[in-house]
């Protein structure tokens, strides 16, 4: 069967099998490889997208079941602010090593933050606990999503 | 692995749903937030010839208080139910519950009807539901019935809803002004099932004594128990030091006949004992010892 699914803002026609999940169609169809799979059971969060703006677990979704509704994924072509700020600061914060967790903590964060600009560590935390690194050890990971929820609210109280 | 191929169907009401059930019948599995039934299609425990996607049926989806309770929706997401004033308002612990469920990604998605139609017995909704009392409503195309969850919770994974039926809603039960509900979780990793959940559900007669307690332990593979009836013995008894501490041992000693005593399950009544004081100095308004809720 052929769908329309909205990736990034932009209608694509794929051609897909009810049975295949979005994180195949996203990586296999669409080249959209920023979104990575690790557990492919809901539990490492490697492969979390936003649909229609939330964070959602792409290995727990099937493409056919997106016709109607908007995915994001990291190559988002006009990344939010909350992205831009996430982004910034892991960079100076280095909150990545290998980087194969970083596109599902970084999607489930531009989500969060928005929703939560005034989100304390231990609720950063907590949310974290659903995006498994191997490499970092988290620390420099909360620093960072602490510092872009600090440069968030600056720029809102301008 | 990958799922298995099947067809799929996304229906947009109630009616056509039951219709499609009954034609389908057991050919045919039920995907609401997916975040069980998923995996379970991808490691190919199931492998059904159809999927029926519900999320698209909004009649489904509504948080209603009621002159005899709560009413949520099968397709309310546990993310919903966390953020909920209303159900802040009429069942605190039933919203703190919600939003203990995993992770933030998986409450977005998930259901709370998916959630006790599963029946996992680690599950925060189902503990909820058996503490609680809820009935859940069952169409089919026979037609409407109400049933209480602890009559069809029978075992891990068996929520015995009868041929072609779906859960519309459910609905918890008003609660006397009297009741303090009160929770205790125990994670072993962050993101994922509690190895432990405990509740107690305490209502206080007007000296203030015991005139209802009702504890459900979520706890090993077991279908977790409502512990109700054996406390019958204590009512109007001031829910003391001394008192809570007999429940404890009532629990612990319940809980130990059920989930075994080797290293696991001796640690799991371990750490039970301790939650247990603490969930029972909370509800009994004891806030230097209790975490309240
Ligand atoms: C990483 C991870 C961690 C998790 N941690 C927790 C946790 O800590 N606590 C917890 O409670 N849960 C946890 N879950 C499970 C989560 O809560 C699921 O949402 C829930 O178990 C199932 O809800 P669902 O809406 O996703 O149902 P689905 O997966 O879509 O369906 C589950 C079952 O219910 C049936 N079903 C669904 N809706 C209906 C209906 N209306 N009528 C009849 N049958 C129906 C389906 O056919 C299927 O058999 C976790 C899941 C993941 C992936
Ligand atoms: S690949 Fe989806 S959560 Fe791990
Ligand atoms: S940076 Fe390697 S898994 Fe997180």
């Amino acid at each position: 069967m052929i769908i329309s699914l909205t990736v990034n803002g932009e209608v694509r026609d794929v051609a897909v099998e009810p049975h295949y999940l979005l994180s195949d169609v996203l990586r296999d169809r669409l080249d959209l490889t920023a979104t990575h799979v690790g557990c492919e059971q809901g539990i490492c969060g490697a492969c979390t997208v936003l649909v229609d703006g939330q964070p959602a677990r792409a290995c727990l979704l099937f493409a056919v079941q997106m016709e109607g509704h908007a995915v994001t994924t990291l190559e988002g072509g006009a990344p939010s602010v909350e992205l831009r700020a996430l982004r910034a600061a892991f960079h100076t914060h280095h909150a990545q090593q290998c980087g194969f967790c970083t596109p599902g903590i970084l999607m489930t964060f531009a989500a969060y933050l928005r929703d939560h600009p005034d989100c304390d560590e231990a609720g950063v935390r907590a949310v974290l606990g659903g995006n498994l690194c191997r490499c970092t050890g988290y620390g420099p990971i909360v620093r960072a999503i602490m510092a872009a929820s600090a440069a968030l609210r600056e720029v809102a109280d301008v | 692995m990958k799922p298995a191929p099947f067809s799929y169907h996304r229906l947009q009401t109630v009616a056509e749903l039951v219709g499609l059930k009954a034609r389908l019948g057991d050919a045919a599995v039920i995907l609401a937030g997916g975040q069980s039934l998923v995996p379970m299609l991808t490691l190919r425990l199931s492998r059904p010839e159809h999927v029926i996607d519900v999320n698209d049926i909004v009649e489904m989806d509504h948080i209603l208080p009621e002159q005899d309770g709560l009413r949520i929706g099968a397709l309310v997401r546990h993310q919903h139910v966390a953020e909920s004033a209303v159900v802040a308002t009429h069942l605190p612990l039933l919203r703190r519950m919600a939003g203990g469920v995993g992770n933030y990604a998986v409450r977005q998605r998930g259901t709370i009807g998916g959630s006790l139609v599963l029946a996992d017995p680690a599950a925060h909704m189902p503990l909820a539901a058996l503490l609680f009392d809820a009935r859940l409503v069952l169409r089919s195309a026979r037609g409407v019935r109400t049933a209480a969850y602890r009559d069809l919770y029978r075992s891990p994974l068996n929520c015995a809803l009868d041929a072609g039926e779906v859960v519309v809603s459910v609905c918890f039960p008003r609660q006397p002004e009297a009741m303090r509900a009160v929770a205790e979780m125990f994670h072993v990793t962050a993101g994922s099932f509690p190895a432990l959940i405990c509740a107690v559900r305490l209502v206080a007669d007007a000296q203030g004594g015991l005139a209802g307690l009702t504890i459900v332990v979520a706890a090993g593979a077991v279908r977790p128990p409502v512990m109700e009836g054996m406390f019958d013995d204590l009512r109007g008894v001031r829910p003391d030091a001394a008192l809570r501490g007999e429940v404890v041992r009532r629990v612990v000693a319940h809980m130990g006949g059920l989930i075994g005593q080797d290293a696991a399950g001796r640690y799991l009544l371990s750490v039970l004992e301790g939650r247990m004081a603490m969930c029972l100095a909370g509800a009994a308004g004891d806030t230097k010892e209790g975490a309240g809720a």
